[in-house]
């Protein structure tokens, strides 16, 4: 049998290479996404251990928003072993843009410690002084030696920094994901109007033992004291995508890329060995067993998995080695020492590839021993189509029901037990009933595709949808090859459709207005002077605009918002009376009621700097942007006389522009800079931004899958042709053009490619929407229609030039073959 | 026998492969076949008998000399236009019948036409047929037919559009003796009838004689040639061309 074996890898060895580039992108995809997932996981390595090499012991407050006193720092400074200890002031800055207004990209304002990565250049010497993260001087475009303003945070006057250097922030939460502007401490506390220090950097002997001094010396109180690496790491695990749910999500899309590539596969095995039907009938009269016919074939596979494997794993490294560097990864590109390739990357992905090709040629290398001696003596033209189970049909329905009645439960659960894995599995139960049930379905679904295609092409589409569907087997393995990569397109296009169309129908209910204008800090003392609302009252573009002003205040220990709102927006009365609320009348919203335990008619007591203000509870209310203790606006006034705004929302007619609209909202602003702008326009964008990634990222991944399945198609149509030699040449014989003949061809892989693209894209939307239905129960399922279509013209158009290749072996074949015996 | 030239070979000659290997299957063929004619190419196996055939009906390139048919020269032609003479003045009859496994009887028929994008004539279909006796068998598929329906198939589907010249390459050779009888008659009747043209290539001297006229092929010439001889003529011929 090492006879026949070898016999066979020299005259089939040819035909197995499409397999073969099938498993070695899939190996490739394997090995790639290993490296880079052991990369990313390198990388956070990496930037704890830089921030871990630079402080000892952090120390923040345990709820981030009272800050670290000098008080604090004083006492930490005189632990013993403590070698210096630095506060860390950081908040929001406004840095103007060479317009004189705001820019879009806001970086945090810090002050410079020891934590400071400087990469070029040199840390603020002087309060005039500042380091940007590298990043931020890109965006903003001010290198080093340049001139930067940033407000001052009290008056809102523009302060004059010169850019001193360049500092490396990948890792560090909030910084790596805005960038920074590192000032001194003085300066830093001038444009953030920051009071205290957010966290306290120390440095010392033995991390663990000095955290252990540091907190005793602190005493009680809301502090939270950690070691520099558990700080580091911490920091790095906020600072964008999880390398561990990514490493996760990129294995998932190698393993459907390797899926793909056992369906290629079989196919392959199961048509090279049917053309061998009587050569193996020959071997089996000749005295070979089941069992070494069996092994023979299998050898055949381990022989080609080996292959691919190795240089799929050498190619998936090499690309991983020369792409990841371009990659930014938590601000920063990654450097090309970082590129981890480990030795059980490369073991796993030669496993996965080598079982992938072996295990898939088991079905066809067990239907090979199936073959009778006898068959050596017919002729080979009438290779048997296998005959289609009935058991298989059974197996087929039953499993699409039960992954059609999981995705029903798992939708009407709302949200008990585990709805999105209740999905996932519903919709693989139910593509291994579509696998089961191809063979059955892929004939009539084809005619029905095919009818246009026979009507407007004449003989060549008649011949070309008979052809498609002659053997069902293989036209259903070539088809689901390339179903599922458009089923998962499109289930996560409809996803993430769905989830924008929701993310901006929810903008506009939480926020009814088109512009949210903010005070400049974020202390309770910032607020936006009047006159802007008194501006935008008399814009006549402007359809409706509302202010909210608020005080601080407590009840018993709590601190509140004592609030009032005046303008276009009102609140919707739930209960109680409609009149205008007048003094010493209070409105709550429903959940503050409920908190407070006060119903219509009781009296609350708040305290406003220190003095009693007492209020009787008249109606509920509720609505956007409605604060929770609501007075009247006159009563507020006579109260609070020089309160400015804690908030204006404006809103315009939807034939304004967003550029018109902001024009307006600018010089309704131009007095005071300072106050923030935050348009939902922007907000929307955004969103659909990140959304618009994710898919990007997603997509490319599936345009692999997609790939791997049309080498499948192409090798269909290869091996199709050759095993047609004769009915080409006599089709040729018989009149037919070579353009007819090639028309032909292109007309059977279009029939595989929209076949697949319906059957893909009603799986896809189908278990897309329920999955975006249990993801979020009130998303309103979005189905992008223009990405279904796109993507299905593109599988027929893609499958047409999969055609192209071995439609030109078709027309090269000798007419003269026709009259040939064999 | 009077008539124009449908088929006309002067000096054709052809080799396969290059070099040292090279075969030459015709060395200088020189043949004239009339229009309404029954010539049948006999010769012992690998005397180029379907090379000739092949060279004759435009599959195939010749090394050396021409071929002409209908009044044109097949070296002039291109692909489209041996496609163009194929569609309008040839029709294949093949010994492994050939017929297209995905379509019934009645569609292979009209393949041709379909082809061609013409439209059958009715009265011609229906009398082609007929005259074969296919009409219960017009909506099955070739693998659910005897091999002689399906070589009756394959001749319906060279004579329906009527072509005036009709290439046979061992038609016979897959066939009982019954089914070699009745299609042998049957091609007989469309010289006669129908006025077509009709080159035969056999090694069988049964077949043979139901031609007017036999030429024989050795080694790639023409050695021979008998006219309507009777099966014992032809086999003493082939003897001693053999012997
Ligand atoms: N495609 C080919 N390539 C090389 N040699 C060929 C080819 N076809 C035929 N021959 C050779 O040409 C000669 C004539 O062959 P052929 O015409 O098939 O003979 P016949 O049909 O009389 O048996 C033989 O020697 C054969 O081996
Ligand atoms: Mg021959």
């Amino acid at each position: 049998m090492r006879r026949l074996f070898l016999a066979g890898m020299r005259a089939y060895g040819r035909r197995l290479v499409l397999a073969g580039v099938a498993t070695l992108i899939g190996t490739a995809f394997v090995a790639g996404t290993l490296v880079i997932s052991d990369t990313m996981r390198a990388n956070v390595e990496r930037t704890v251990v830089g921030g871990a090499s630079r402080i000892d012991v952090v120390v923040a407050t345990t709820n981030r928003l009272t800050p670290l006193t000098s008080g604090d720092l004083d006492r930490i400074r005189a632990v013993d072993g403590v070698v210096s200890a630095e506060g860390l002031v950081m908040g929001d800055v406004v840095v103007l843009g060479s317009n004189g207004r705001p820019t879009s990209e806001q970086p945090v304002g810090f002050s410079v410690t020891t934590r400071t990565d400087v990469l070029a250049g040199h840390a603020p010497a002087s309060d005039g002084e500042v380091l940007l993260a590298e990043q931020t001087s890109r965006a903003l475009d001010r290198p080093i030696g340049s001139r930067i303003e940033v407000l001052d945070f009290e008056t809102g006057a523009a302060r004059q920094f010169v850019v001193t250097g360049l500092a490396g922030v990948a890792g560090q939460g909030q910084l790596a994901l805005r960038g920074g502007i590192g000032m001194t401490v003085a300066a830093a506390a001038v444009t953030t109007g920051q009071s205290g220090f957010s966290e306290i950097h120390v440095r010392g002997a033995d991390p663990e033992s000095l955290r252990a001094r540091v907190g005793a010396a602190l005493g009680p109180g809301p502090f939270d004291v950690s070691t520099g690496r558990d700080h580091a790491e911490a920091q790095a695990a906020s600072s964008g995508l999880d390398p561990a749910v990514l490493g996760t999500g990129l294995v998932t899309f190698a393993l459907v890329a390797l899926l793909v590539a056992g369906f290629v596969i079989q196919n392959t095995f199961k048509i090279l060995l049917d053309r061998r039907t009587h050569e193996l009938a020959l071997a089996r009269c000749m005295g070979a067993s089941r069992g070494q016919v069996f092994r023979a074939v299998l050898a055949e596979s381990a022989t080609v998995g080996v292959i691919a494997s190795l240089l799929g794993t050498a190619t998936g490294v090499a690309v991983a080695y020369f792409t990841l560097p371009l990659i930014e990864v938590g601000g920063a590109a990654l450097p090309r020492s970082v590129v981890t390739v480990t030795p059980l990357t490369l073991l796993v992905s030669l496993l996965a590839g080598v079982v992938a090709t072996v295990a898939a040629s088991v079905g066809p290398a067990r239907a090979a021993t199936r073959v009778s001696p006898v068959a050596a003596l017919r002729g080979i033209s009438a290779a048997p189509v296998a005959r289609i189970a009935s058991r298989r049909v059974v197996g087929g329905v039953v499993l699409c029901v039960l992954g059609l009645l999981s995705a029903v439960v798992a939708v009407a659960s709302d949200g008990r037990m585990y709805p999105l894995g209740l999905v996932g599995l519903g919709g693989g139960l139910f593509f291994l009933g579509v696998v089961l049930l191809g063979p059955v379905v892929v004939g009539p679904i084809a005619r029905i595709v095919g009818f246009p295609v026979t009507r407007l092409l004449g003989a060549p589409g008649r011949l070309a949808v008979a052809n498609a569907v002659r053997n069902p087997v293989r036209a259903a393995t070539t088809v689901l090859a390339l179903v599922i990569g458009i089923t998962l397109t499109t289930g996560v296009s409809v996803i993430t459709r769905s989830l924008t169309s929701s993310v901006d129908e929810g903008v506009s209910r939480v926020v009814p207005a088109d512009y949210v204008i903010s005070p400049p800090g974020s202390t309770a003392a910032s607020t936006i002077p009047p006159r802007v609302f008194g501006a935008l009252r008399s814009a006549p573009e402007v359809q409706s605009v509302t202010r909210v002003r608020e005080v601080s205040a407590t009840i018993g220990d709590s601190p509140v918002q004592l609030s009032t709102i005046e303008g276009t927006l009102t609140p919707t009365v739930a209960a109680g009376s409609t009149a205008p609320l007048g003094p010493g009348e209070v409105a709550l919203r429903p959940e503050r009621a409920a908190e407070l335990g006060a119903e219509i008619g009781d009296k609350i007591r708040l305290t406003v700097d220190g003095e009693a203000i007492v209020l009787t509870v008249v109606r509920l209310i509720t609505g956007e942007p409605v604060p929770r203790i609501v007075i009247g606006p006159g009563w507020f006034e006579t109260l609070f006389p020089d309160r400015g705004d804690s908030a204006v929302l404006v809103g315009f007619s939807s034939d304004t522009s967003p550029e018109q609209s902001r024009a307006v909202v600018e010089r309704a602003t131009a007095q005071d800079p300072t106050v923030r702008i935050v348009s939902t326009y922007d907000v929307r964008e955004r969103v659909a931004a990140n959304l618009g990634q994710a898919t990007a990222m997603v997509g490319a991944l599936q345009a692999l899958a997609m790939i791997i399945a049309l080498i499948g198609v192409a090798n269909t149509l290869t091996l199709s042709v050759l095993e047609r030699t004769r009915e080409s040449a006599t089709l040729r014989a018989l009149g037919m053009s070579a353009g007819g003949l090639r028309t032909m061809l292109c007309a059977e892989a279009l029939v595989f490619g929209v076949v697949a693209g319906l059957v893909g894209t009603v799986l896809g939307t189908a278990f897309g929407a329920s999955a975006a239905r249990v993801i979020n129960d009130d998303v309103v399922v979005d189905v992008p229609w223009d990405v279904i279509a796109i993507t299905v013209v593109g599988a027929g158009v893609a499958t047409i030039l999969a055609s192209l290749l071995p439609s030109r072996r078709a027309t090269r074949v000798a007419v003269a073959v026709a009259l040939t015996d064999e | 026998m009077g008539g124009r030239i449908a088929v006309r070979a002067k000096h054709v000659r052809k080799m396969y492969g290059a070099g040292e290997s090279a075969v030459a299957a015709l060395r200088g063929v020189d043949l004239d076949l009339h229009e309404g004619s029954f010539t049948a190419i006999m010769g012992p196996s690998g005397s180029g008998k379907s090379t000739l055939l092949q060279c004759l009906a435009g599959l195939d390139r010749v090394t050396d000399g021409a071929v002409e048919v209908a009044g044109q020269l097949l070296s002039d032609m291109d692909d489209r236009g041996l496609t163009a003479l194929r569609r309008v003045h040839v029709g294949f009859i093949f010994q492994n019948f050939n017929l297209m496994p995905t379509l019934t009887a009645e569609e292979n028929i009209r393949l041709p036409a379909e082809i061609a994008n013409h439209e059958i004539d009715h009265t011609k279909f229906d009398q082609v047929v007929d005259r074969l006796g296919l009409r219960s068998r017009l909506g099955h598929r070739p693998s659910e037919m005897s091999g002689g329906q399906q070589q009756r198939v394959a001749v319906a589907r060279a004579l329906v559009n009527r072509p005036p010249i009709v290439f046979a390459d061992e038609p016979t050779g897959n066939l009982d003796s019954n089914s070699r009888t009745d299609l042998l008659e049957f091609l007989q009747i469309c010289v006669r009838e129908f006025g077509q043209t009709l080159v035969m290539v056999t090694h069988d001297a049964f077949a043979a004689s139901y031609a007017e006229r036999v030429v024989f092929l050795r080694d790639g010439s023409l050695v021979h040639e008998q006219s309507q001889p009777t099966p014992d003529e032809v086999m003493d011929t082939m003897k001693k061309l053999e012997g």
